[in-house]
C-alpha cells in the first residue's frame, strides 16, 4: 500500500510543479505586467495587459500543457503496444504523416482554416500509424522498426519538399513557420478546444489502463487473458492519430516529447503499471513542455530564446542514446 | 477419471499459415474428461500451432473448435478467457509489472494470489519486476496466473522447458491436484515420460505429418517416442 501512497505523493508534487510552471507562464513574459502593484491598488492593470494575458499567454501555456500531456501519452501507448522503448510519434513517422496532411492543405493553397489543416493532419497521422502497425509484426528487434520509421520520415520529408518546390511564396512562408514548431500560434478559442479534446482522449487512455497492462505480457498471453487485440489496436491508432494530428496541426512537428517523457517517469518514479504511468506521464509531459517553452521564450539571463524543436532535441537526443545503452546492457546481462 | 467436464471438441480442423499448404487438415477429436491430456510429437510437426488454434488465439483455416455446444470462434475474447486459458513456452519477460501487479490483473485478493504462487515454490521476489526474474521464476508466475484465471480448460505449450527440477516437480504436483478438482489440461511436452510417472494421464495423443492418433495409455511411455516414427 506504500506504493499507492508514493503514487499520490508523486502526483501531488508533480501537480504542484505543473501548476507553478503554468502560472509562471501567465505572470512573466516579454512585456512586464505590474501584477503585484495592481493587486495592491497602486496602479491599474490596463486592458492591453488583460489582452496579453488572455489572448497570448493563456493560449500559449494551454497549448504547451496539452502538447506535453498528449504527445507523452501517445509515446507511452506506442511503447506499450509495440513493446519497444524507443517508440514515439515523431520517431515512427506519425508526426511526419501529420505534416504531410498539413502540407497538402497549406501548400496546395486549399486554404488555411485551422480545422482544415487539423483534419488533414489527423488523417495523415492515423494513416501513417496504421501503416506502421501493419508492418510492425514483420520486424524482429527494436532497431528494425525504428529504421522503418526513419525511412518513413525521409520519404514523407521528401514528398513535402517536392510540394514546397511547387508552392507559392505566401503559403510556403506559412508552412516554413509552422514547421519550426511553436506553442505560441493559437487563439484563445482554439487552445481551449484543444485542451478539452486532449483531456477527453486521456480519459479514454486511462480507461484502457488494464488492457495496456495485460498487453505488456505479450500478444498471445494477453489475448488468452481476454484482451481483444483488434479493439485495443484500433483504440491506440485512433487516439494516437487524433492527439498527434491535432497537436501537430497546431504546434508544428514537435520532436522527442512523446519518446522521452515515459522514460523520465520510469527513471524518477519507477512507475510500472499504467495506473501509475498514465497520470505521471501526463503530468511530467506537461512539466517538460512548459519548461521547454521557457527555453523558447528565453529565460531571464538570455535575451532571446531558441526554437522549440532545438530545445526539445537537445533534451531528447541524449535521452535516446541513454535508453539504447541501458537496454543493450540489460539484454547483455 | 470418469467424471465429465464440458468437453472440448474439434471437427474438420485444418490449420497453418498458408491456406494452400495447411500443416494438418481434417482433424476430428474430443477431450471429453477432466484431467491431463498429453499431446506428443516431433519438433516442428505443428503442436504449438494446433494448441493456439484450440485456445482460440489463432483462426483455423477450416473447421471448428467447441467447448460444449459453443464454437470458441463465436465467443468474445472475454468470454473465451473465462473458459480457456493458455500458457506459452516462453515466459513474458518483457513486462515491467511486478509479480504482485501481474497476478492482480486476474484476481484482486492479494493473500490468495501470494498463496497460489507459493504452491509452486518460494516467493521472495513477490515485488520484483517480471523482466528481472529468471525464465523459470517468470514461468511460475504464469502458472499461478492460469490457476487464478480458474478456467475449465487450460492449454500449456512446453510449459516446463525453463524450469529447474524442484519447480518441475511442484508444477506437476499442482497440475495433478487441479486435474482431480475438475479442471482439464491439454499439454504439449517432451518431458512426457517423466510426467507420466508423477500424474495420472487422461489421454495421450500423437501428432505427426499426417495423423492425429490416440496412444494406448497402457503402453510404456518410454516407448512412445518409437511411435513418432
Amino acid at each position: 500500500m506504500d506504493f499507492a501512497m508514493s503514487l499520490s505523493r508523486a502526483s501531488l508534487m508533480g501537480g504542484g510543479i505543473l501548476l507553478t510552471l503554468f502560472l509562471s507562464h501567465l505572470i512573466w513574459g516579454s512585456v512586464s505586467i505590474p501584477w503585484l502593484e495592481g493587486l495592491m491598488g497602486e496602479v491599474n492593470i490596463s486592458q492591453d495587459h488583460m489582452t496579453i494575458l488572455f489572448d497570448v499567454r493563456l493560449p500559449r501555456a494551454l497549448i504547451a500543457l496539452s502538447t506535453g500531456m498528449g504527445l507523452s501519452c501517445c509515446g507511452l501507448m506506442l511503447q506499450t503496444w509495440l513493446g519497444n522503448p524507443l517508440a514515439g510519434p515523431s520517431v515512427l513517422g506519425v508526426t511526419s504523416g501529420a505534416g504531410m496532411g498539413v502540407a497538402l492543405v497549406v501548400l496546395a493553397g486549399v486554404g488555411s482554416v485551422w480545422w482544415g489543416t487539423t483534419l488533414a493532419a489527423f488523417v495523415g497521422s492515423t494513416l501513417t500509424l496504421a501503416m506502421v502497425f501493419g508492418v510492425s509484426h514483420r520486424f524482429r528487434g527494436m532497431a528494425s522498426l525504428l529504421i522503418f520509421g526513419l525511412m518513413l520520415n525521409y520519404v514523407l520529408g521528401a514528398l513535402i519538399t517536392v510540394l514546397q518546390s511547387e508552392a507559392d511564396p505566401d503559403s510556403l512562408q506559412q508552412f516554413v513557420f509552422w514547421g519550426m514548431g511553436t506553442f505560441g500560434q493559437a487563439t484563445f478559442n482554439v487552445s481551449i478546444i484543444l485542451f478539452f479534446v486532449i483531456l477527453v482522449c486521456m480519459l479514454i487512455v486511462w480507461k484502457m489502463r488494464k488492457d495496456l497492462d495485460i498487453w505488456t505480457l505479450g500478444p498471445l498471453t494477453a489475448k488468452s487473458m481476454g484482451v481483444n487485440e483488434l479493439t485495443l489496436r484500433r483504440q491506440v491508432v485512433l487516439l494516437t492519430g487524433m492527439m498527434t494530428g491535432l497537436l501537430t496541426a497546431i504546434c508544428g512537428p514537435v520532436a522527442f516529447l512523446g519518446l522521452a517523457t515515459p522514460h523520465v517517469v520510469k527513471l524518477l518514479f519507477g512507475g510500472r503499471s499504467h495506473r501509475e504511468l498514465i497520470p505521471l506521464t501526463a503530468i511530467t509531459g506537461g512539466i517538460l513542455a512548459l519548461l521547454a517553452d521557457w527555453g523558447v521564450k528565453g529565460v531571464f539571463f538570455m535575451d532571446s530564446g531558441w526554437p522549440l524543436n532545438a530545445v526539445l532535441s537537445l533534451i531528447g537526443g541524449p535521452m535516446v542514446v541513454w535508453v539504447l545503452i541501458k537496454n543493450s546492457k540489460m539484454s547483455a546481462a | 477419471m470418469s467424471s465429465k467436464c464440458t468437453p472440448l471438441t474439434f471437427s474438420k480442423l485444418s490449420f497453418g499459415y498458408d491456406s494452400q499448404r495447411p500443416i494438418l487438415q481434417g482433424l476430428n477429436g474430443a477431450f471429453g474428461e477432466k484431467g491431463i491430456h498429453l499431446i506428443i510429437g516431433k519438433n516442428g510437426v505443428g503442436k504449438s500451432t494446433m494448441l493456439r488454434v484450440l485456445a482460440g488465439l489463432m483462426e483455423p483455416l477450416e473447421g471448428v473448435v467447441k467447448i460444449g455446444d459453443q464454437p470458441i470462434q463465436c465467443m468474445s475474447q472475454v468470454e473465451r478467457a473465462q473458459q480457456i486459458s493458455f500458457v506459452h513456452s516462453l515466459p513474458p519477460k518483457t513486462s515491467e509489472l511486478s509479480v504482485a501487479e501481474v497476478l492482480a490483473l486476474v484476481s484482486e485478493d492479494e493473500e490468495k494470489n501470494r498463496g497460489a504462487l507459493r504452491s509452486f515454490g518460494e516467493v521472495d521476489w513477490w515485488n520484483q519486476s517480471l523482466h528481472t526474474l529468471s525464465d523459470g521464476q517468470a514461468q511460475r508466475v504464469m502458472f499461478t496466473r492460469v490457476m487464478l484465471q480458474n478456467t475449465e480448460w487450460t492449454i500449456l505449450d512446453e510449459p516446463t522447458a525453463f524450469l529447474d527440477v524442484p519447480s518441475k516437480m511442484a508444477f506437476w504436483k499442482e497440475l495433478g491436484i487441479a486435474s482431480v478438482n475438475g479442471k482439464g489440461f491439454i499439454i504439449a511436452t517432451h518431458d512426457y515420460a517423466e510426467l507420466s510417472e508423477h500424474v495420472n494421464l487422461a489421454s495421450v495423443h500423437l501428432i505427426d505429418e499426417s495423423h492425429w492418433m490416440e496412444i494406448d495409455l497402457a503402453s510404456n511411455p518410454r516407448l512412445w517416442h518409437r511411435q513418432m516414427g
